[in-house]
């Protein structure tokens, strides 16, 4: 489970990036934090991983507090940014091996690291292959390959979807509906409102560091949610 | 944890360029240096041998160590040959065939010293400069601290994998040209040498670790690794050309050099001044002028001396200064070698005279015992040591508050 409780974070240049956000992601739960850039969406997620401290707030993984604990909290949490950036001169199995032994997780064999780069649609002759000479696709399967193998309750994408051609975002999407299966709380934060029909039990919207809606599943159905997410943009 | 990080530093580290360029240059320069340190060593050990064989005069020359094939230091001065003749006040110095080599005097000799000073270092702060903002600027900084590591252990982790990436190749590469060298006629290393070897050995491992720990802090105070790079550079330009000379110049500014030709005309006028008494004999007036000029010669001394240790002292406040005393002290020709050289010849000479003896041994001369050498270096190893404690300090406070968005 991931919470925000009145999370806010003010730089020290004074710019207001994250505005008493409060939020909270259950387990088998996939929640779309939508915005335009520079709403905040990047700031929560650097603020769930502790890159950066909450002005005021908390943030809570599994109940652990990410300021006061952030090694412990950071077990129950995997993540997956808008670029995925490996080691170029490691192949891909050498990647997935070298998060898997940070992300603390016991011996592993290679057909452990092979079936999981195959269960992300990534193609066997790739798996020994140096990823500098990935794609950005084939880097973002490595990258979701590394957050599956931790297999931890809780999952942050950052803009998964960006960049990637329709099948590889559709295999992502498969992808995402399993892990949810699975019980996982997922956040992603985005601004394909496509994906988000398909994908989303909740969707919320945010604009100059507030979320200023949440709308549940029936709700963005049953209204069109880019219009939706259209007329919060274009209000002053 | 954190040798995982160790390890994939060191697999990655092994894959890319700058692993093999150090690789390459310790192989070809190490090599190279053994070869021109040897042929110099071989005519060293040549003139002593040749000179050796002069019995009429009384000739005194520091017979040539086999250290000077990693460090030359003050050889040049030291390994220079006086000649007393009877009846002289002084000995004076030979001219030696085999210092004509006028092409050599353009360039810096290529010992190990000038090899880990000059270049390894330059690729010390190479390995360090793009250690931190680089892995920020791949994104895979932000990937690694998503995990549960901690910031200490990613630093510690990156610090040593890429310091034995830097290191090993130069270890190696002396390792082989050591036992090389070992096995050519004429070079044989006593127990204390080898021990000498591995002090030195040992303060260059800590100089390097010093300048690579120099660029990982630049790289952790960088944005862009090409602001890294820049700073790297002015910081290798300044340690290594700059500062060596604010010793020198501060000396000049504060202290009274002593000149030598100064002295010598004081010797000059003194001798004439004596002379004009010609109620003395001609044993008294010798005397009195050889105690008039050992008195000069004394004064000249301590003069030079203290000098000597006033420049050392100020360069051994910086990494280059203090790795530079402390590696030719361990090989026997540092400063304070060639103070106590003097200081033998003089009082050897001086007994000679006072004792009217009329022959001596050649090779009077005593070198400083292991013990001497350390405790003339313990300062200047110390130094290091703090440069390393605290560029380490400084990475791991920088890094600990290093912002990876």
């Amino acid at each position: 489970m991931l919470q925000a409780n009145n999370l806010t974070k003010r730089y020290e240049d004074g710019k207001l990036a994250l505005d008493a956000l409060n939020l909270e992601i259950k387990d088998g739960e996939i929640f779309f934090l939508l915005g335009a850039n520079g709403a905040g969406k990047t700031t929560t997620i650097n603020l769930f991983l502790n890159f950066i401290e909450p002005t005021e707030g908390k943030v809570l993984i599994n109940n652990i507090d990410v300021t006061k604990e952030p090694l412990e909290a950071k077990k129950h949490v995997a993540y997956v940014s808008e670029n995925v950036m490996l080691y170029g001169d490691f192949t891909a199995k050498q990647n997935i091996h070298f998060f898997s032994e940070l992300a603390g997780l016991g011996k592993l064999n290679n057909e452990d690291y092979y079936s999981i780069l195959r269960r992300v649609g990534l193609q066997d002759n790739a798996f020994n292959i140096k990823v500098k000479t990935f794609s950005k696709g084939m880097r973002q399967k490595v990258g979701l390959a590394i957050a599956i193998i931790k297999n931890s309750s809780n999952i942050l994408l950052d803009e998964p979807t960006s960049g990637l051609d329709p099948k590889a975002a559709a295999e992502l999407t498969a992808e995402l509906k399993e892990l949810r299966a699975k019980g996982k709380a997922i956040l992603m934060c985005t601004h394909d409102i496509f994906r988000a029909k398909e994908l989303a039990n909740r969707v919320g919207i945010m604009k100059d560091g507030r979320l200023i809606i949440i709308l549940n599943r029936d709700e963005f159905l049953k209204e069109d949610l880019e219009k939706l997410y259209l007329s919060y943009m274009n209000e002053n | 944890m954190l040798l995982t990080i160790i390890k994939k530093e060191i697999l990655e580290g092994i894959r890319g360029y700058k692993f093999t360029l150090i690789f390459i240059s310790c192989i070809i320069l190490l090599g190279f240096s053994c070869w021109v340190m040897y042929s110099n060593y071989q005519k060293n050990v040549f003139d002593y041998k040749l000179k050796a064989l002069n019995k009429d005069e009384l000739i005194f020359r520091k017979a040539p160590s086999v250290l000077s094939l990693y460090v030359k230091g003050t050889q040049e001065m030291m390994e220079r040959s006086f000649i007393y003749k009877k009846g002289d006040y002084e000995p004076t110095e030979l001219s030696i065939g085999f210092k004509l080599d006028f092409f050599s005097q353009l360039f810096p000799s290529l010992d190990l010293l000038y090899i880990v000073k000059v270049i390894l270092s330059f690729l010390a702060l190479i390995i360090g400069f793009d250690l931190i903002c680089g892995e920020k600027r791949n994104g895979t900084l932000r990937l690694m601290l998503s995990n549960s590591v901690s910031r200490k252990d990613i630093i510690l982790g990156k610090i040593i994998g890429n310091y034995a990436l830097l290191i090993t190749p130069f270890l190696i590469s002396f390792l082989l040209y050591f036992i090389i060298i070992n096995l050519v006629p004429g070079v044989k290393f006593s127990f204390e040498e080898i021990i000498r070897v591995l002090f030195v050995l040992l303060s260059s491992a800590i100089y390097l670790l010093v300048f690579f720990l120099m660029g990982v802090a630049i790289s952790s105070l960088s944005k862009t690794q090409r602001g890294s790079i820049i700073t790297c550079f002015i910081v290798w330009i300044f340690f290594i050309f700059i500062q060596p000379s604010f010793a020198t110049i501060i000396a000049k500014e504060t202290q009274t050099m002593p000149y030598i030709r100064k002295i010598e005309e004081q010797k000059q006028l003194a001798q004439i001044e004596i002379e004009k008494n010609n109620n003395l004999s001609k044993d008294a007036l010798w005397d009195n002028i050889y105690d008039k000029k050992i008195s000069l010669t004394l004064g000249f001394r301590n003069k030079l001396n203290s000098y000597i240790n006033f420049i050392t002292k100020i360069n051994m406040f910086f990494p280059t200064g203090a790795y530079v005393i402390c590696t030719t002290n361990m090989a026997q020709y540092g400063l304070y070698d060639e103070m106590k050289l003097r200081t033998d010849l003089f009082q050897t000479i001086r007994s000679i005279v006072k004792n009217k003896a009329n022959n001596s041994e050649n090779n009077i001369i005593t070198n400083y015992s292991i013990e001497d050498s350390l405790s003339n270096s313990v300062w200047a190893i110390l130094v290091l040591i703090f440069y390393a404690i605290g560029l380490v300090l400084l990475i791991y406070m920088v890094f600990i508050k290093y912002d990876v968005r």
